[in-house]
């Protein structure tokens, strides 16, 4: 296995040198969608022709509302669910093409943290039995040295070995956020999607956790894939953003640059829509996301882009990268339509 | 000024099984004419508890006060409810009644308030006031049937119904999308500044509290720690409390900024501290802390913290 080496210090790397650890490229999946009584055959498109990269060590931030396809990408990502085309590569290796096997022995590197600490955690298995699964069932290591690791991966945490013996009901929210963090980390990943880790928790043990994968990002050379529909979580933690709408990828770029000057009408009116603690509140978009169902034609947002040209009815727009790497797609910046 | 409503010394008690819990202690407020109160908490704190006690809706508690006054008079929470001072929760999906048509529900609302006439041009027009298009065929939309941005829409419009002077909106946008959020939250602004209605928002979002209200009531472990106006309490924070949610708060005006999260957890209630319930997480911890702290007023507000105004 060609896995990449890992820096530990890559906060600031707006330009990568080095291959990317997770490669998704034009990414597509479709689920069947019974319509009402069963009569015709419909399918959502959750992710639609999407590309994406994450370095070594890298943290690309996925953002997006509701609906929008960013945790069908998450679970592409890891292969938990097959894509209906496209491909996705980990440290170099086509995902898609590897058999059971070679999948498995693939599975430590790249691990996630669920949203939900209540229902991620098996309300019957001991924090012990619950963190050292991985171990059980990738490594096969002896109880006694599983132990071990256990208390290693729950002091990485924060949490004491005097955790390893309880049940996750005897927790708070954070701790069991800590517990299935501590359970993703034991395999000593190079990837942990992280599908919004935080979204369930009160602010202040919101900013433990950020400041907890921080840390141990930094610690293990971490990359991560942070999904998250909270705007200023992502601006954050991640050095890049990708904005998703309807399935599509509709802007991608270096994170300070984006946050400070983003390009599509919909980054545009999903920053100016972000409650501010200190600044007035800007402009809106109109009405609801269209249903995933009956996407719009041509670029999915024109139905309620406040820009909308008569080229954005009928033709999806094309992803532009610039110099920085720096991606959006929409007419206004394609400077050669088509 | 008379306030609206005053709230004096309002203690709430469960029964749990494991005996009764104190979930709010004491906590006195004041909503004026034509404000929007900001009471900000995290989960625990009392803030849903203090509120749904006021209206008469938590029949299992245990309610004591020194007196809950509307408009100069003790409050009848049942003459008033639904009348003059209406509730939206979080979840409207829960909210509503999912085998009703939203219309019907409307129309319930301006019937048990003895409102007559013409009750469906009546809810029609309250749709369409709360931004819910094509009104007339949602009328006979069931809940389920709406995106959760409309269907807090139409329970914003269920408790419009009797034009109160004072809303309570529970998290009205905690579960909605950003872009849906900031919609919502500028319906209420709108509907308060079109009849000089009060509002108090509920929310654990300082973010949301900071755009929308013009003071800020923030609620730690039952009792409220510091209240001010929304400005001052958000740039000059007194408690320590507060301190430590603003540098908690990521903030896309300084992404890089880094968060100062405050140490250990909320203690879980009927297991408060004796003294200040903060001071097992404050940095400031002096000797007096281990005393219990009142609500002190200070110039612009008020703050409960032995320390607050001497450093």
């Amino acid at each position: 296995m060609t896995l990449v080496l890992i820096s530990p210090h890559v906060q600031e790397a707006p330009i990568r040198t080095a291959p990317p650890l997770l490669e998704l490229a034009h990414v597509s999946k479709a689920f069947p969608a019974r319509r009402r009584f069963g009569l015709r055959r419909a399918v959502v498109r959750a992710v639609d022709d999407v590309s994406l990269s994450v370095g070594p060590g890298e943290c690309v931030g996925l953002i997006g509302e509701s609906g929008c396809g960013k945790t069908t990408l998450g679970r592409l990502a890891l292969r938990l669910i097959e894509p209906t085309s496209g491909t996705i590569r980990f440290g170099g290796a086509d995902l898609s093409s590897l058999d059971q096997d070679a999948l498995a022995a693939l599975r430590p590197r790249m691990q996630i943290v669920f949203q939900d600490p209540y229902s991620s955690l098996n309300p019957r298995k001991t924090v012990e039995q619950i963190v050292g699964l991985p171990l059980a069932v990738h490594a096969r290591l002896p109880r006694t040295q599983r132990r071990e690791r256990v208390i290693e991966a729950l002091d990485w945490v924060g949490l004491g070995s005097g955790a390893s013996h309880r049940y996750p009901h005897q927790f708070s929210g954070g701790q069991r956020q800590r517990i299935g963090i501590a359970r993703a980390l034991i395999t000593r990943p190079a990837l942990v999607v992280c599908d919004e880790p935080v979204s369930a928790l009160d602010v202040s043990v919101q900013a433990q956790i950020l400041a907890l994968l921080r840390r141990l990002r930094r610690e293990f050379g971490l990359a991560y894939l942070f999904i998250s529909h909270d705007i200023a979580v992502v601006a954050h933690l991640a050095e890049r953003i990708a904005v998703m709408y309807l399935g599509g990828m509709v802007e991608s770029g270096p994170a300070r640059e984006l946050i400070a000057a983003p390009r599509h009408p919909y980054t545009q009116a999903l920053l100016s829509a972000v409650p501010r603690l200190h600044a007035a509140p800007a402009t809106r978009l109109a009405g609801d996301p269209p249903s995933p169902l009956a996407p719009p034609s041509g670029c999915a947002f024109h139905t309620r882009c406040p820009v909308a040209m008569p080229i954005c009815r009928s033709i999806r727009p094309r992803l532009v990268t610039d110099a920085t790497g720096h991606e959006v797609a929409c007419h206004l910046h394609d400077p050669s339509p088509a | 000024m008379i306030p609206l409503l005053s709230i004096r010394a309002l203690r709430v008690r469960f029964p749990t099984p494991a005996g009764p819990v104190d979930a709010v202690n004491s906590v006195d407020l004041d909503v004026f004419p034509g404000e929007c109160l900001g009471v900000v908490g995290e989960s625990g704190s009392g803030k849903s508890a203090t509120f749904l006690a006021t209206l008469g809706l938590l029949p299992s508690a245990t309610i004591r006060t020194d007196g809950i006054v509307w408009k100069g008079r003790d409050i009848d929470p049942d003459a008033l409810r639904g009348r003059e001072i209406a509730l939206t929760l979080q979840n409207a999906l829960t909210a509503l009644n999912p085998a009703l048509r939203i219309g019907t529900q409307i129309e319930e609302t301006l019937a048990a308030h003895g409102q007559g006439g013409k009750r469906r041009d009546r809810a029609i027009a309250l749709l369409r006031r709360v931004g819910i298009p094509d009104p007339t065929r949602r009328l006979h939309a069931y809940p389920h049937e709406l995106s959760g941005g409309m269907r807090q829409r139409a329970m914003i419009a269920v408790a419009l119904a009797c034009a109160p002077h004072l809303l309570i909106a529970d998290e009205p946008t905690t579960a909605l999308d950003v872009t849906v959020q900031a919609q919502v939250l500028d319906l209420l602004r709108a509907l308060r500044a079109e009849h000089g209605m009060s509002l108090v928002l509920i929310t654990h979002n300082l973010a949301v509290a900071a755009g929308n209200c013009d003071r800020i009531a923030v609620m730690y472990a039952g009792e409220i720690v510091e209240t001010g106006p929304a400005a001052r309490v958000l740039t000059a924070p007194r408690h320590p409390y507060t301190i430590g949610l603003l540098r908690s708060h990521p903030s896309l005006d300084e992404p890089e900024a880094p968060l100062l999260p405050i140490p250990g957890r909320i203690p879980d209630p009927g297991a408060w501290p004796s003294g200040c319930r903060f001071a097992p997480r404050c940095s400031r911890h002096v000797a007096a802390c281990d005393a219990p702290q009142t609500l002190r007023a200070v110039p612009d507000g008020a703050v409960r913290c032995c320390q607050a105004g001497t450093a």
